[in-house]
């Protein structure tokens, strides 16, 4: 193996890694599976583009033509939906493996991009689920819409600009599906992209230095088995639990439990108790602050690389520790509902 | 920069004063020019992208006969999302949007209303009494179309909440 030449996937890889961040359970491979799982979205979505129709009148409609009569439509259509679920998932717990073993220590640019892919994630999950059309996006869509109105000054604006009219019609699902298809999910690959790239430039994965490396045959054998699992989990949940449809919006109807997507529930309780402006703009733009922040304020040391629960850092991994178990916390609260 | 050239124009700005010479004249107009195009394009982009299809919805909307809003009765009326009480006064039209955030509000079993979205909470005159909306449910301009022989509301013209039809 090791004497042919390397192809161009190997060709992205370093030729040698650190020993010890090549075992699983340093990073637990979160970053890569998000990428994977963005591609299977990739992947998956630009398929289903050619049968879902982004009209009041035919979005619902083809989204059943696409479950039960295009001939494995039904798979195609979990496993966008179990790849968009479980990328927020990976995607904060890789977060949360960089803050609680130093990665993004002298890295910070990275740190930053990485940041505003979380954003990306989460406003691609929300256009995503919007494309759905049925009752639930219809109610979101509406305090959603309302939410960025109570944005002093520029609300109005803002709110006009999102869903192209004075109310949420047929102008607002062709925007959110142009967003979600082409527009955020160019911008979410271009910063992907970026951000890898930094990962080689700024030297691989963060590391402890002087241990022992290995080669890239075996960072490929990790990788693969990495991806192998991750795809028998994604099949097998999308075979077992089907996506949820809900009868189509219609913003006349009484509905007796509007529920806000899984991801965004923490904000919905936010929202039984502050002002909208507050609960809604305010806090979830100073937690992104304050995650933004942390390598900058509370964990500047360059100690403490690569090490899990590292001294240095433990006010910022308090920190975020404490923002992550408030807004799980909130979510429950929202589930249990 | 390292690769700088140390040319007579480097000298006279690190002099603390600039030179305007045909090159960097030339140079400070193609710079000028790409960012004002630049401008331009995103600004027309964003007002492109801020566009209003012509003509709004009517808000003026016809309830049917008001024989079918008897007395003593709350009856809801989707295709105006709103309430169409009659009491011992008269009709009257109370507006089922949620003053928070647009979700339509629920009639209680013992009166009054909640909405689902963010549990708040108003009495049958629509007034809010708890969680997090502040402002009261509206009540909405009714009137008689003899012409149509039917009832009529204004969605866009709020009223008095003591404002009744007597028919």
């Amino acid at each position: 193996m090791s004497n042919r030449r390397p192809n161009f996937f190997a060709h992205l890889h370093p030729p040698t890694i650190p020993a010890r961040e090549m075992r699983p359970f340093y990073t637990f491979g979160l970053g890569g599976i998000s990428l994977l799982l963005f591609l299977v979205l990739g992947i998956t979505g630009v398929i289903e583009m050619f049968i879902y129709v982004p009209t009041p009148e035919g979005a619902h409609e083809s989204i059943r033509q696409i479950t039960y009569l295009a001939p494995y439509g039904w798979l195609l259509r979990n496993m966008h939906f179990w790849a968009g679920q479980l990328m927020v998932g990976t995607v904060i717990l890789h977060m949360a493996r960089v803050v609680l073993s130093g990665g993004y220590k002298s890295r910070r640019l990275n740190w930053l991009i990485g940041v505003a892919l979380l954003f990306l994630t989460l406003v691609l999950d929300f256009t995503g689920f919007v494309l759905r059309w049925d009752q639930d996006t219809a109610w979101a869509l509406m305090v959603g819409t309302n939410l960025i109105k109570s944005v002093p000054g520029v609300g109005t604006v803002l709110h006009d600009f999102l869903i192209g009219g004075e109310s949420v019609g047929a102008p607002a699902l062709l925007r959110f599906y142009t967003w979600h298809v082409l527009a955020l999910a160019l911008v979410a690959a271009a910063l992907t992209s970026w951000h890898i790239f930094r990962v080689r430039r700024d030297g691989g994965i963060s590391h402890v230095a002087s241990t022992p490396r290995a080669n890239r045959e075996q960072l490929l054998r990790t990788e693969i088995i990495a991806m192998l699992l991750t795809l028998a989990i994604l099949t097998g949940l999308s075979v077992l639990v089907d996506a949820p449809l809900g009868p189509p919006a219609d913003p006349t109807a009484l509905v007796a439990e509007p529920k806000a997507p899984w991801f965004f529930l923490w904000i919905q309780e936010l929202l039984r108790i502050a002002s909208p402006f507050l609960a809604g703009v305010l806090v979830p733009i100073l937690v992104l602050l304050v995650l933004s922040l942390l390598p900058y304020t509370l964990d500047r040391s360059q100690e403490g690389v690569a090490v899990w629960f590292n001294k240095q850092g433990r006010i910022a991994q308090l920190v975020f520790l404490v923002i992550l178990v408030g807004c799980i916390a909130l979510t429950l609260r929202g589930v249990m509902r | 920069m390292t690769d700088e050239q140390h040319t007579p124009e480097h000298e006279a700005s690190s002099k603390g004063f600039r030179r305007l010479n045909r090159r960097s004249f030339l140079n400070l107009l193609a710079k000028g020019s790409v960012a004002a195009a630049f401008t331009a394009a995103v600004a027309q982009t964003i007002r492109f992208l801020s566009y209003k299809p012509p003509g709004s919805d009517s808000t003026i909307l016809p309830l049917g006969q008001p024989e079918n809003y008897p007395r003593r009765s709350w009856n809801y009326v989707a295709e105006a999302r709103l309430y169409v009480g009659h009491d011992d006064n008269g009709l009257f039209a109370l507006d089922a949007v949620c003053p928070h955030l647009g979700c339509l509000v629920e009639p209680l079993e013992d009166g009054g209303f909640m909405c689902p979205c963010h549990d708040s909470l108003f009495d049958e005159e629509g007034r809010a009494l708890s969680g997090p909306a502040t402002q009261p449910l509206q009540h909405l301009y009714l009137w008689f179309d003899e012409e149509q022989g039917q009832l009529m509301v204004d969605r866009s013209e709020p009223v008095e909440p003591a404002v009744r039809l007597v028919i």
